[in-house]
C-alpha cells in the first residue's frame, strides 16, 4: 500500500518546475471532469434527453437563464445538463478503450517482443499496418461494422477507438521487451530456472510496462477528440441513447448561423479544456518518468569560507 | 573443505557453441548467412568435485559462452556436457530448468544482474519460488538463511530494499545468495568481483571461499584477471578465441608457462611491486575477429615465437606493412603508398596475397625495405615465394598448423612449440591440425521466386493503405470523399493480387525445401490479400458518402 | 620534442610546476544537499611528470579531474587556486578557459566510443579540433600533424579516413589520446583511460601513456583504479579518500614506506600475484554530504586515536619527501593531552558498507 502511495506520489516529488505545473494543472482540469462523469446525476439538474420539467415543455434554444445556465437547444434539452452528462460518456468510452487496449496490447506486445520469431514479424506487420492507416478513418470504419452488431452503445464505440490505439501500446511494449530480454536479469532468471512464462510475468512485465501510463494519458486525450469527430458526424452514440459533445457540436452547426452560439460553445468547451487537461497530465507523467526529460530539484550549493587544515 | 576428489561432477565433451551472424537488412530479407562466431571451438574439460577451475583469458575468447553452456542457457553446437552422468543435450526444458537448481550462475554486473523491480526478499526467494516452493513463510526462513551466509545482516534491513538502494559489493551478495539458496554443487562466476571496487573484491572473494568451505562448491571462476585466478583457483584454463591453449595445475601455470599467450598476459599484469619494470615485449594488436580467426594458430599474429609454419597470411602483411608506415616519415608513406598501392583486399584471408601496382620490381624492393627494417618478424620464415605478376607481386604463404592441445609436462597445450606426441582424448583432436575448411553455406532453398512472390503480395496488400493516407487528407481539407471508388477498386484489386501472391508462396515458395517460414509468409500474404479485399469492397457498402444514410447530408455536398 | 632534449630533463621537482593546485574544492549540488566530492586538495605537478590518483570509487577522482578542466554539471560548484602558466584557472572568464581547454589542458575519457562522433571520419575530428584552436592552419597542415600524432600512436595513416567504430577498442583510445595530444597540451587529465580494456591491450596504453613524457613532454594527472598501473606508469602518486588527498609522494616512496593507514590498507587490500591471504578495509566511504568529523577515515582506520575523531588531521611533511594528512605521524605537539588513545570503534559489518 506504501508502494503504491509512494509510487504514485513519485512523479510529484520528482518534478520540478514546469512539469510539476502541467501535471498539477492537468490533473486538476481532468479531476473536475472526473467528478461531473461519477456524480452527473447529482449535478446535472435534469436527464440527458429530458425535455421538461415537472410537466412544463423547456424552450426551444432558450438563451442562457436561471433555469437553464447554459440555456437549451433545438430539442428543447437543457445544454447545461448535457455538457455534464457527456462528460460521462466520454470518461466511460475512454476508460473503456483504454482498458481494452491494455489488455490487449500490452500481453500481445510482451509475448511477440519476447519470443520474437515469425509470430512476432507477422504481428508487427499487421500492427503497423493498422498504424499506418489513417486513424479517423480506421475509427470511422470500425463503428460502421461494430454499430451493425453492437447497436450505437459506449462499448461498440469504445472498441472502435481501441483497435486505433492498441498498435501503440504494442509497439511500446515490444520495442521495450526486446531490448529488456537482453538484460542479464533475464539471463539470471533463466540460470535460476525461471520459465518464460515466469520471466514474462515477473521480471519483464513491470520494467517495459513503464510507459504505458503516459501514452494511456495521451491517447485519452486523443480518443477525446476522436469520439467527438464520430459523434460530429452522426456516427457512434445516438443522442437519445447519451449525451455526447461531438453529436452536440454537429446539431448546434445549424444554430450557429441564427446566432444561437451557446449550444455550441459549452461542449466545445468541454472537448477543449479535457483533452488540454489530459494532454498536460501526460506531457507532465513523461517528463518525470522519461529521465532524459526529467530536471531534479537540486539544492543550491552554498560553500562556507575556506578554513585552515 | 571438500578437497578436490577425483571424482568428475561435471565433462565437458568436445564441446562447440557456434552463432550464427546476422548479416544486413538486404540478407536477411534474402535468407543469406553472414557467417558463424565459433564462440566455443571442441572444449574438453572435466571438473571434479570441489575444485575451482579458473577460465582465463581476453574479451571474446569464449568464456562467458562456456560457462553459460555449462546451465544450458547456450546451445551446444556440437559435443556434450555430462553433469553426474546425465547428458545436458537429452534433458527437455522442463527438466533443464530443474537442473538448475544444482548449476548456478553469478554475473559480472550485480546491478544488472538483479530485475530492478523485485526487493531483496523476491529476488532471492524467487529462486525458490520457481522451483516450486510455495509457501511464502517457508521461502521467507530460507531467504534470511540465504541472506545471513553471505554476510547481510541484520537481514531485516535488507530484506525490502531494491537493488538501486545497495552497493555493488552488496548487490553481488544478494546474487550470491539467490544462486546458492537452492543448494547448488556447481557455481559458474563470470567475472564477479570485476566489476566491483577494489577494496571490496576481497570481501566476494572472502565470501566465495567462505561459501565454497561450507557447501562444498565446485566453482568455475571465469575471469581476465590473472592474479585474483592465481590466489583463487586450483586449475586453470586459459583460453583464447573459443580455444583452451593452455591447462592445468595453477602453480605449474605461473610458475612455468609454456603457451606464449599465457606468457604475454602474465607480464602483462600491473603490478603494485614499484621494483618492477614495464614489460617491453608485449604482444601487439587486439584479439581479432572471432567471425573470421586467423589461420592456423589464433594467437599468431600476436605471437613473439610463432614459427614459419604457425598460419601466415594475407592479413597478417596488411598489418606488417601498415605497421612499417607508422615508422615512417609523410613523404616516405606517400612514396611506398603510390608503389603497393591500396591494401583493402589483403582483408580477405588468403595464403596467396596480391600486391603492388606500380611494377614488380618496385614492389620487390619496397618488401626488401620492409624486411630490411624490421628483419626478424617471423612472418618472412612463412613466406614461400613471392611472384611476379601483373604489376605487383604475389606472395605465396605456407600452409599453416592449427595445434591441438598436448601434454607438456603436468599441463597441456595448444602451440607448435610443443610438438608432443598426442595421447588419448587429444589424438582425436589433432584432426584438426589442418587450416580450417571454408563455411558451409547454412540455408540454401530460397529461391528468387519466392522472394518475389512476398514482395509483389506485401506491395499489393499493403498499398491501398498508402492510397488512403492521401484521400484521408483530401477528405479533411474538402469535407468531401471525392476518390472513394479509387480506393476500392485499389483495394479490391490489390486484395486478389495479394492473395494470389500468397496461394502460390503457399504451394510452391520456399524452393527446395519448403520451410514453415515460407508457408507462414503465404498465409499472411493471402490473409492480407482478403482482409484488403473485405476492406475495399466494405468501403463500397459503407463509406461511400450519400448512399449510406447514416452519413449526415452536409458532409456529401 | 626530442628524445634527447627529454633525457637531459630528468624530473627534478624544483622545476617550476606546470599546475599548481591549491585547497581546491568541488561541491555538487543535489536533492539532499551539497557532495562535497573534491574538499580542500592541493599539488603539483612538474612538467612531463606523471601523477597517480588512486582511491576507492567514489572518493572525488573524476570530480578532480572533471573540475580542473572546468568540465562540471549544472549545479557544482568549485573554488580554490589553480595556478596554470602564471594565471588562475578557476577565476578566469568562461572563454578564456575554453580556449585553454584542448589546446593547453587535454582530457581522455574512459569509454572513446561515447566521446567520438559516429558520424564524422576520424579525419573530420582532428580537422575540427584543430581548426578550433588554431584557426590560421591550412588542411594540409592539420593533416601533417594529425597522421604525426597517429603514428605515435601505433595507428597506420591507411586509416586517417575511417570511421570511429572501425577501430577495435584499444585503437579507439589510441584515437581519443592521439587527439588529446594533437593540440600538444602541456596538462592532461586521464580518467580511468584502461579500465574497459583487455589485459594486454591495457598495458599497451601504460605504455603508450608511460612514453608521453618522453614524446611530448606532458604533465599527466591518471585517474584509475588500479595501483600496479600507478606503480608502472607513474612517477608520483596522490591517494584519494572522501575527498581529500590523504597521501601523495614519490611512487616508489609511498608504496614502499606508506604513511597513511589508508594507503597500507589499500594496498594491503589489492590483489596481486603476491597475494597469499586476502585482507580488506572494513566498511565503506562515507557519505560526502555529512562527512565524519575530525579525520574522515577514522571510523575505518584499524589505528584511530581519540584525537582523530574530533580534530582534522594536519597536513605535513612526509618523512622522506611529500606529503600526508594523519595524526600518527604527526605533528606531536598539537595532539591534545589523551588524544593518542586508541579510539574504540564500532564494529563494522557489511551493513555499512553502502
Ligand atoms: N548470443 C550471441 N550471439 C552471437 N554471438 C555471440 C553471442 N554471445 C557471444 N557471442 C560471440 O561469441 C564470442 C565469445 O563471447 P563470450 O561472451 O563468451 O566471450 P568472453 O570470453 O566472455 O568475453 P568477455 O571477457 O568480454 O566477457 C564473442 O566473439 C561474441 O561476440
Ligand atoms: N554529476 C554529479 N552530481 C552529483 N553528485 C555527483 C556527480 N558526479 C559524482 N557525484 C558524486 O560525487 C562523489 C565523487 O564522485 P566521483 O565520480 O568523482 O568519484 P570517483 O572517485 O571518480 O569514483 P569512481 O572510481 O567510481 O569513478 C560521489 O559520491 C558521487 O556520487
Ligand atoms: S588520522 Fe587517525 S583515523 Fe585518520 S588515518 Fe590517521 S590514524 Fe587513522
Ligand atoms: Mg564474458
Ligand atoms: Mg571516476
Amino acid at each position: 500500500m506504501r508502494k503504491v502511495l509512494r509510487a504514485m506520489a513519485k512523479p510529484f516529488t520528482d518534478t520540478t518546475g514546469t512539469a510539476r505545473w502541467m501535471l498539477v494543472a492537468g490533473i486538476v482540469i481532468t479531476a473536475i471532469f472526473v467528478i461531473c462523469a461519477i456524480f452527473a446525476p447529482l449535478l446535472a439538474p435534469y436527464g440527458f434527453a429530458q425535455a421538461s420539467a415537472e410537466g412544463v415543455r423547456f424552450p426551444k434554444a432558450g438563451p442562457p437563464s436561471g433555469d437553464h445556465l447554459f440555456g437549451t437547444d433545438r430539442l428543447f434539452f437543457d445544454v447545461f445538463s448535457r455538457t455534464i452528462w457527456g462528460a460521462r460518456t466520454a470518461i466511460q468510452v475512454v476508460l473503456l478503450s483504454i482498458l481494452i487496449c491494455v489488455v490487449v496490447g500490452v500481453p500481445l506486445g510482451l509475448v511477440s517482443g519476447y519470443y520474437g520469431g515469425w509470430f512476432d514479424r507477422i504481428l508487427l506487420l499487421v500492427m503497423d499496418a493498422l498504424f499506418a492507416f489513417p486513424s479517423f478513418l480506421l475509427a470511422i470504419v470500425f463503428s460502421f461494422l461494430l454499430t451493425d452488431i453492437l447497436g450505437g452503445s459506449v462499448l461498440a464505440v469504445a472498441l472502435s477507438l481501441s483497435a486505433i490505439y492498441i498498435p501503440q501500446y504494442y509497439r511500446v511494449v515490444r520495442n521495450t521487451t526486446v531490448s529488456a530480454k537482453e538484460a542479464t536479469y533475464v539471463e539470471a532468471a533463466r540460470a535460476i530456472g525461471a520459465s518464460d512464462f515466469v520471466i514474462m510475468r515477473r521480471y519483464l512485465f513491470q520494467n517495459v510496462v513503464q510507459s504505458v501510463p503516459v501514452i494511456g494519458t495521451l491517447n485519452a486525450a486523443d480518443a477525446i477528440l476522436t469520439l467527438a469527430g464520430l459523434g460530429f458526424l452522426g456516427l457512434g452514440i445516438q443522442s437519445t441513447d447519451a449525451a455526447e459533445w461531438g453529436h452536440d457540436l454537429n446539431r448546434a452547426l445549424e444554430d450557429a448561423g441564427s446566432g444561437v452560439w451557446w449550444t455550441g460553445l459549452y461542449p466545445g468547451l468541454a472537448i477543449v479544456l479535457l483533452v488540454t487537461g489530459l494532454t498536460l497530465v501526460g506531457e507532465g507523467l513523461n517528463e518525470t518518468i522519461n529521465p532524459t526529460l526529467r530536471v531534479r530539484r537540486l539544492l543550491p550549493v552554498h560553500m562556507p569560507a575556506r578554513e585552515e587544515r | 573443505m571438500a578437497w578436490p576428489s577425483t571424482e568428475p561432477i561435471v565433462d565437458i565433451r568436445d564441446l562447440s557453441v557456434h552463432y550464427g551472424l546476422r548479416g544486413g537488412s538486404l540478407a536477411r530479407l534474402i535468407g543469406s548467412d553472414a557467417g558463424t562466431v565459433k564462440a566455443v571451438d571442441g572444449i574438453n574439460l572435466t571438473l571434479r568435485r570441489g575444485e575451482v577451475v579458473g577460465l582465463v583469458g581476453e574479451s571474446g575468447s569464449g568464456k562467458s559462452t562456456l560457462g553459460r553452456a555449462l546451465l544450458g542457457l547456450a546451445p551446444a553446437t556440437e559435443g556434450s556436457i555430462e553433469f553426474e552422468g546425465q547428458d545436458l543435450a537429452d534433458l527437455s526444458g522442463r527438466r533443464l530448468r530443474a537442473l538448475r537448481r544444482d548449476i548456478q550462475m553469478v554475473f559480472q554486473d550485480p546491478s544488472a544482474a538483479l530485475n530492478p523491480a523485485m526487493t531483496v526478499e523476491e529476488a532471492v526467494g524467487d529462486a525458490l519460488r520457481v522451483h516450486g516452493m510455495r509457501s511464502a513463510s517457508e521461502r521467507r526462513t530460507k531467504v534470511i538463511d540465504a541472506l545471513e551466509r553471505v554476510g547481510l545482516s541484520p537481514v531485516e534491513l535488507f530484506l525490502e530494499k531494491y537493488p538501486r538502494d545497495l552497493s555493488g559489493g552488496q548487490k553481488q551478495r544478494v546474487v550470491l545468495a539467490r544462486a546458492i539458496i537452492t543448494g547448488p554443487s556447481v557455481l559458474v562466476a563470470d567475472e564477479p568481483i570485476s566489476m566491483l571496487d577494489m577494496s571490496v573484491r576481497a570481501k566476494i572473494l572472502q565470501l566465495m571461499l567462505d561459501l565454497k568451505q561450507d557447501l562444498g562448491l565446485t566453482y568455475v571462476y571465469i575471469t581476465h584477471d590473472l592474479a585474483s585466478a592465481k590466489f583463487f583457483c586450483d586449475r586453470i584454463a586459459i583460453m583464447y578465441l573459443g580455444r583452451v591453449v593452455e591447462i592445468g595445475p595453477t602453480e605449474e601455470i605461473f610458475a612455468n608457462p609454456r603457451h606464449p599467450y599465457t606468457k604475454a598476459l602474465l607480464r602483462a599484469i600491473p603490478d603494485p611491486d614499484p621494483g618492477r619494470q614495464l614489460p617491453r615485449d608485449l604482444p601487439r594488436g587486439e584479439v581479432p575477429d572471432a567471425a573470421s580467426p586467423p589461420f592456423g594458430c589464433a594467437f599468431h599474429p600476436r605471437c613473439n615465437e610463432a614459427t614459419p609454419i604457425c598460419g601466415w597470411e594475407s592479413r597478417d602483411l596488411r598489418a606488417l606493412i601498415e605497421g612499417h608506415w607508422t615508422r615512417r616519415s609523410a613523404e616516405e608513406y606517400a612514396g611506398e603508398r603510390s608503389i603497393v598501392g591500396d591494401l583493402d583486399h589483403l582483408d580477405k584471408p588468403t595464403t596467396g596475397a596480391t600486391i603492388g601496382s606500380a611494377g614488380s620490381a618496385e614492389t620487390r624492393v619496397f618488401l626488401d625495405r620492409v624486411r630490411a627494417e624490421k628483419p626478424d618478424e617471423p612472418i618472412w620464415g612463412g613466406i614461400d615465394a613471392i611472384n611476379d605478376v601483373g604489376s605487383g607481386v604475389r606472395v605465396q604463404f605456407r600452409e599453416g598448423v592449427d595445434p591441438a592441445l598436448r601434454r607438456a609436462g603436468e599441463v597441456q597445450v595448444a602451440c607448435v612449440l610443443y610438438p608432443d606426441e598426442p595421447t588419448g582424448v587429444e589424438a582425436a583432436e589433432s584432426d584438426r591440425d589442418r587450416p580450417p575448411p571454408p563455411p558451409e553455406p547454412v540455408s540454401a532453398g530460397i529461391n528468387r521466386r519466392t522472394v518475389g512472390l512476398t514482395v509483389v503480395g506485401l506491395i499489393a496488400a499493403l498499398l491501398p493503405f498508402v492510397a488512403f493516407a492521401g484521400i484521408t487528407r483530401e477528405f479533411v481539407q474538402n469535407g468531401v470523399l471525392t476518390s472513394y471508388s479509387r480506393i476500392n477498386v485499389l483495394g479490391i484489386l490489390g486484395g486478389v493480387v495479394a492473395f494470389g501472391c500468397g496461394w502460390a508462396l503457399l504451394t510452391k515458395g520456399g524452393g527446395a525445401e519448403r520451410a514453415p517460414w515460407w508457408k507462414a509468409v503465404g498465409v499472411v500474404v493471402a490473409l492480407l490479400g482478403v482482409l484488403q479485399f473485405l476492406h475495399g469492397s466494405s468501403l463500397l457498402v459503407a463509406v461511400s458518402p450519400c448512399q449510406s444514410e447514416r452519413v449526415d447530408s452536409t458532409w456529401c455536398r | 620534442m626530442s628524445i634527447e632534449m627529454s633525457n637531459a630533463m630528468s624530473l627534478e621537482m624544483s622545476r617550476e610546476p606546470v599546475i599548481s593546485a591549491r585547497d581546491v574544492r568541488v561541491w555538487y549540488g543535489t536533492t539532499r544537499g551539497a557532495i562535497r566530492a573534491v574538499d580542500g586538495v592541493s599539488f603539483d605537478l612538474a612538467p612531463g611528470e606523471t601523477l597517480g590518483l588512486v582511491g576507492e570509487s567514489g572518493c572525488g577522482k573524476s570530480t578532480l579531474g572533471r573540475g580542473l578542466m572546468g568540465l562540471l554539471p549544472k549545479g557544482a560548484k568549485r573554488d580554490g587556486e589553480v595556478w596554470f602558466e602564471g594565471k588562475d584557472i578557476l577565476s578566469m572568464r568562461p572563454k578564456d578557459s575554453y580556449r585553454l581547454r584542448g589546446s593547453h589542458l587535454g582530457m581522455i575519457f574512459q569509454e572513446p566510443l561515447t566521446r567520438l562522433n559516429p558520424l564524422m571520419r576520424i579525419s573530420d575530428h582532428f580537422q575540427e579540433s584543430i581548426k578550433q584552436h588554431d584557426p590560421s592552419l591550412t588542411k594540409d597542415e592539420i593533416k601533417q600533424r594529425a597522421l604525426d600524432a597517429l603514428r605515435l600512436m601505433g595507428i597506420p595513416p591507411t586509416r586517417y579516413r575511417s570511421y570511429p567504430h572501425e577501430f577495435s577498442g584499444g585503437m579507439r583510445q589510441r584515437l581519443m589520446i592521439a587527439m588529446a595530444l594533437v593540440l600538444k597540451p602541456s596538462f592532461v587529465v586521464a580518467d580511468e583511460p584502461t579500465t574497459a580494456l583487455d589485459v594486454l591491450v591495457e598495458a599497451q596504453i601504460v605504455q603508450i601513456l608511460n612514453d608521453l613524457r618522453r614524446n611530448f613532454n606532458t604533465s599527466l594527472l591518471l585517474i584509475t583504479h588500479n595501483v600496479g598501473i600507478v606503480a608502472e606508469a607513474c612517477d608520483r602518486v596522490a591517494v584519494m579518500y572522501a575527498g581529500r588527498i590523504v597521501e601523495q609522494g614519490r611512487v616508489a616512496d609511498v608504496f614502499e614506506n606508506p604513511q597513511h593507514p589508508y594507503t597500507r590498507e589499500l594496498l594491503r587490500s589489492t590483489i596481486s600475484l603476491r597475494t597469499t591471504g586476502l585482507n580488506f578495509i572494513p566498511g565503506a566511504p562515507p557519505d560526502l554530504v555529512d562527512p565524519p568529523d575530525g579525520c574522515r577515515f577514522h571510523p575505518r582506520c584499524p589505528e584511530a586515536m581519540a584525537v582523530c575523531a574530533t580534530r582534522n588531521p594536519v597536513n605535513i611533511e612526509r618523512p622522506r619527501g611529500g606529503r600526508v594528512e594523519c595524526w600518527l605521524v604527526g605533528p606531536e605537539d598539537e595532539i591534545p593531552p589523551g588524544g593518542k588513545q586508541r579510539l574504540k570503534q564500532e564494529e563494522l559489518t557489511v551493513a555499512d558498507e553502502a
